[in-house]
């Protein structure tokens, strides 16, 4: 078994004295797709934060294809991530802003310019590319922010709350890439609040609870761990074992 | 009423935002605000001085600074009334605008803000500026100016309003028409002081020159301003009945911004500019954030609003002392001074950035390595933008002149100020996250820092300056020491700025 491609060992952030995550420790293997869930407010997206580099942990260990985040940066070019409410520069076209994304990850030439048609033709943005970012809607926003994350075809992906504002069709390019890059051989974490996207995408899932991981396993396993049984929902499952 | 006063409150708390939760920000903005009052002293100290010296007197200058001063507040107001006239936070457009609250009430709660927020900028420097140049006749001229500044700035709101609730009957262009004809109307009697034309007997019944005669002591002529403020409140009170929740526009945040427009389709840039400017183009990172920023401060309208303002500095700066009179500048000092405002180009910049830009950083953090570029790009944006332009106002006033016997020393300085006043710019808005809005008191900080520190910065080059013999035919030796120091100088801030810069980059 290789080892996994995320791993976060007893991880604590806290705001001014409030502390957001305490001692949350989860795996992600390789080839795998890892679900997040979580209250509102458990600390899904302080934990997502602190794996790409964007916060810096209190205390614990995060490591990334084996290296730590907070030593050595090399693993960034690997990942594809998604905030939870992308900002993007308003200013800029779709096009611009892919190429701006794709240059930052080091995608030149004709690579740049073949990967920037691919993702905008797979996230039906192609009649945009020459639109300023600032008069999307709020889905069409989140479809550039998505295209943006896989443009260099990242190993892992790190999504948090991807869905929001997808219509169907965009969800469901969502997650073919999410399976596309777990059967590559990577990982996807995923943060979301779509229980029945849990069951029919994630191989298995961490269930966060004020800050600290709850539960962990296939969704089988976590039913189990609920002491329901198979043919009971996840959403059952999951308000069961935050309320122990 | 409670409803209004209501709005009010939590409106305040949201203009103050960390202010006040974070006593430490709320100290050093005091210092700021008191720093910014001692500047407006020392300035009336200076003119009292030199009045006292050419034996005009404190009555020579007052007509002319009152004439300026009450025209800013309208102008201020027309401006506002341009960008929208009401000022709303976007959780009042969200909370606010979209409830049943009636429109009128949501507008009076933001008259009450507006003059808050004007006095809050005006009375104190006013103040100090009548008392230092009218002591000690200063209870008698305060009496007379404190109450028709207050009229000013009432007319100013009304104006303000007025403007953006005209976008209902006249729609945006028609709105912003008007308002850019009623800048020209108010700025009329300041022009023809700059341009040394008598004043019309007509211009008698200018209001800015109604007013500025108050304060110089003719009382009577505020029975003349009376009409104008009732017409005003007349065509406030119809227009307030339209229904204008549909219009109200994020003001306090966009002020000075604009909506992102293609400027790029109506105003296209030579092929030449492109291939070096382009985003796609495979430079080095540098220049593809440089790229990034220019289009940026272009496309978000902060490069035409930082460059209006330093336009209609110069002009006060080359019509002021024309029209003090007795306060005269040389002409020749008066180039000079273009330097000593350069950096308010980058300082205007910096809050956009703070504004719109930062919280668009995280893409740059996700690729290591790269924020070292983004600070340099950022950096040369702006001293792209700031040095040439200043270079630019220096002809346009170079012109009237037939020598420039301080050309060296003023080249020197003007590259010093742009580029010093760029990096301080730069470094304030990574260090200090105050900036709710352009208009918030935050911003006092982004403008004197950058303002105040480029002009300590260059001291060395404003002292050679004020000599003489020195200045005009500076000695080979003398402009190498200049050119070190400023080469040193640029290169020790450069070091801070990528070094310690990017570590508050986030
Ligand atoms: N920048 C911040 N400053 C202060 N507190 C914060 C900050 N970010 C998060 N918190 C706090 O940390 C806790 C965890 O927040 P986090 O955003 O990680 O939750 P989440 O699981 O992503 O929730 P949601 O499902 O609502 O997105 C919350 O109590 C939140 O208030
Ligand atoms: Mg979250």
């Amino acid at each position: 078994m290789a080892a996994p491609l995320i791993r976060v060992k007893d991880l604590w952030k806290s705001f001014e004295g409030e502390p957001a995550v305490q001692g949350l420790s989860l795996e992600v293997d390789a080839g795998t797709i890892h679900g997040l869930l979580g209250l509102n407010g458990a600390g899904k997206t302080t934990t997502i934060k602190c794996i790409v580099g964007l916060l810096k942990p209190d205390r614990g260990e995060i490591t990334v294809a084996g290296r730590s985040v907070t030593t050595d940066v090399s693993y960034k070019p690997l990942i594809g991530y998604l905030p939870e409410n992308p900002s993007l520069p308003e200013y800029l076209t779709v096009e611009e802003f892919l190429v701006f994304v794709s240059r930052l990850k080091g995608l030149e030439g004709l690579r740049l310019k073949s990967s920037v048609s691919e993702v905008a033709e797979l996230f039906g943005l192609s009649r945009y590319l020459d639109k300023l970012i600032f008069g999307l809607s709020k889905g069409l926003k989140q479809r550039v922010a998505f295209a943006s994350a896989i443009v260099n075809d990242p190993h892992i992906l790190i999504l948090d709350e991807p869905f929001n504002g997808l219509d169907p069709e965009a969800q469901s390019i969502a997650k073919a890439k999410m399976r596309e890059v777990s059967r590559g051989g990577g990982s996807v974490l995923v943060s979301t609040h779509l229980l029945d996207t849990i069951e029919r995408v994630c191989d298995s899932a961490t269930i966060i609870h004020n800050g600290k991981d709850r539960a962990w396993g296939s969704v089988e396993e976590l039913k189990q761990l609920a002491g329901l049984g198979i043919s009971a929902s996840l959403e059952d499952a999951f308000l069961r074992i935050i309320a122990r | 009423m409670r409803i209004a006063l209501t709005l009010f409150s939590v409106k305040v708390r949201h203009y103050l935002g960390p202010l006040i939760r974070r006593p430490r920000y709320l100290l050093s903005l005091v210092l700021m605000y008191v720093l910014w009052l001692s500047v407006t002293g020392l300035f009336s100290l200076a003119m009292r001085f030199s009045g006292i010296v050419s034996g005009s007197g404190p009555s020579g200058f007052l007509p002319v600074l009152s004439e300026i001063t009450v025209t800013a507040v309208l102008a201020t107001g027309i401006y506002l009334g341009i960008k929208g006239g009401i000022t709303a936070f976007p959780y009042e457009i969200d909370f606010v605008v979209a409830s049943y609250v009636r429109a009128r009430i949501f507008l009076f709660s933001d008259l009450l803000f507006q003059f808050l927020l004007l006095s809050l900028f005006i009375f104190p420097p006013v103040t100090l500026m009548i008392t230092t140049l009218t002591f000690p006749w200063h209870v008698d001229y305060l009496v007379r100016s404190l109450p028709t500044y207050a009229v000013a700035i009432s007319a100013a709101i009304l104006l303000s309003h007025v403007l953006g609730l005209s976008r209902v009957k006249l729609g945006d262009r028609g709105s912003r028409a008007l308002g850019w004809a009623l800048m020209v109307a108010v700025l009329v009697p300041l022009l023809l002081l700059a341009l040394r034309v008598p004043k019309p007997d007509a211009m008698r019944y200018h209001p800015a020159v109604i007013l500025s005669n108050v304060i110089r002591g003719d009382i009577t002529d505020v029975y003349v301003v009376a009409p104008y403020i009732f017409l005003l409140t007349l065509i406030y009170l119809h227009l307030s009945r339209a229904n204008f929740y549909p219009s109200v526009t994020p003001v306090l945040i966009s002020a000075l911004m604009e909506q992102p427009t293609k400027i790029s389709r109506y105003f296209k840039f030579p092929t030449f500019v492109t291939k070096v400017v382009g985003l796609r183009n495979s430079g080095d990172l540098t220049s593809l954030m440089y790229a990034l920023h220019l289009m940026r401060v272009v496309r978000e309208g902060s490069l035409l609003s930082g460059i209006t303002v330093l336009v209609f500095l110069t002009l006060g700066n080359i019509a002021v002392p024309r029209m003090m009179g007795g306060f005269q500048f040389s002409e020749l000092a008066q180039l000079t001074m273009i330097a000593l405002y350069v950096p308010l180009l980058p300082a205007l910049l910096a809050i956009n950035w703070s504004i719109s830009e930062r919280k668009n950083i995280w893409v740059v953090k996700l690729s290591p390595g790269t924020e070292r570029h983004y600070l340099t790009g950022l950096l040369l944006t702006y001293v792209t933008v700031s040095f040439p332009f200043s270079l630019l106002l220096y002809g346009v006033v170079a012109l009237g002149s037939s020598e420039l016997p301080f050309l060296a020393v003023d080249l020197v300085l003007l590259f010093a100020m742009s580029y010093f006043g760029s990096a301080l710019a730069t470094l304030t808005s990574l260090m200090v996250r105050i900036g709710s809005s352009p208009l918030s008191l935050g911003s006092m900080v982004f403008i004197s820092i950058p303002l105040i520190g480029s002009i300590l910065l260059s001291l060395p080059i404003l002292m050679i300056r004020t000599f003489e013999p020195l200045a005009s035919s500076p000695t080979p030796a003398l402009i190498a020491n200049m050119l070190i120091y400023t080469g040193i100088t640029t290169i020790v801030l450069y070091k801070a700025l990528v070094s310690e810069g990017a570590r508050y980059l986030n």
